[in-house]
C-alpha cells in the first residue's frame, strides 16, 4: 500500500507546496496529511504567512 | 542576492544579512506566525529573537542541511510555523490537569470567594463563545468531544468565528486549541493580578 503520511518535517516538501512548485503526487500527500489538525494547522498558518515578507531590503537601505 | 548567497553569508555570521534576513524580510512573517501561535505573550523582537536562536542553533544545521528545492522564504516559514506551534504545544499544561486544580478549589469563604470573584470578571470579558468554552471544560470539567455540537450550533450563529475545519476531527481540534489558548490567557489574567503561578 502506498504511504501517503509525511513527516510534519519535511520542511523543503512543504515549502515546494507554498512556492506552488509541488508535483502532484506532493500535493496529493500534503492534501491527505490535512486530516491531521496539528499538520493542517501548521501548514495552514506558513500558507497564510507566505504573503507577508518584506522583500524590499534593498529600498528600506535607499530610504534609511 | 540569491538564496544562496544569503544562506552563505548568515552562516558566515555577516551582521547586516542577520539584520536584513530577520528584522526586515521576514519580520512580518515571524510575527504574524509567531503572534498566532504564542498570542500577546511575547514582543515581535523577542519573537524575532528566539527564533534566530533556533535557527542558527548548531551551527546553522538547518540551513546547511537546506537543498534549495523550494524558495528559503517557504523554507524557513515551514520551520517557523512548526517552532512556534511546539513553543505553544509545550506551554500548555495538560488540560486533565488544570481542570482538577479548578475543581478544588471551593466557591465559598475567604480567599476562595475573592479568587472566584475575579475569574469571573475576566471570564465575563471574553468572546461568547470562548466564555462557552471555558464554562463547559474548564468550570463544569465536559470534555471537548462531548461539547462539539453545541459549539458547532454556537459557531453557526456568530459571523465574526470562521474555522477551516472541514471534519469532525478538524473541528475538534480547533476546539480544543482554541480552548487551550483562552485558558493560558485566563491564566496569565490571573497571574498579572496576582494570583501567583
Amino acid at each position: 500500500m502506498e504511504n501517503n503520511t509525511i513527516q510534519i518535517s519535511n520542511y523543503e516538501l512543504l515549502g515546494r507546496v507554498l512556492d506552488g512548485k509541488a508535483n502532484s503526487k506532493e500535493r496529493k500527500t500534503v492534501l491527505f496529511n490535512m486530516s491531521d489538525a496539528v499538520f493542517e494547522e501548521c501548514f495552514m498558518v506558513a500558507l497564510r504567512a507566505t504573503i507577508l515578507f518584506n522583500e524590499k531590503v534593498e529600498a528600506y537601505e535607499t530610504v534609511q | 542576492m540569491t538564496d544562496q548567497q544569503t544562506v552563505t553569508n548568515l552562516i558566515n555570521g555577516d551582521s547586516r544579512t542577520i539584520y536584513d534576513f530577520f528584522f526586515v524580510r521576514c519580520k512580518p512573517m515571524l510575527v504574524y506566525i509567531g503572534q498566532y501561535f504564542c498570542q500577546q505573550k511575547h514582543a515581535p523582537e523577542e519573537l524575532i529573537g528566539e527564533f534566530y536562536e533556533f535557527l542558527s542553533a548548531d551551527d546553522w544545521h538547518k540551513l546547511r542541511i537546506f537543498k534549495y528545492t523550494c524558495s528559503l522564504n517557504s523554507y524557513v516559514t515551514i520551520i517557523a510555523s512548526r517552532y512556534f506551534q511546539q513553543k505553544r504545544e509545550e506551554e500548555l499544561l495538560p488540560l486533565e490537569e488544570h481542570i482538577d486544580v479548578v475543581k478544588s478549589v471551593p466557591y465559598e469563604g475567604g480567599v476562595d470567594a475573592f479568587f472566584m470573584e475575579d475569574f469571573g470578571k475576566i471570564i465575563a470579558r471574553l468572546q461568547p463563545f470562548d466564555r462557552f468554552l471555558v464554562q463547559r471544560i474548564l468550570i463544569d470539567g465536559e470534555k471537548p468531544s462531548d461539547i462539539l455540537d453545541e459549539a458547532k450550533v454556537l459557531m453557526a450563529k456568530d459571523e465574526s468565528l470562521n474555522t477551516d475545519a472541514k471534519t469532525d476531527a478538524q473541528f475538534a481540534g480547533y476546539v480544543y486549541t482554541r480552548y487551550n489558548r483562552v485558558r493560558k490567557g485566563l491564566q496569565k489574567q490571573m497571574v498579572a493580578i496576582g494570583y501567583g503561578k
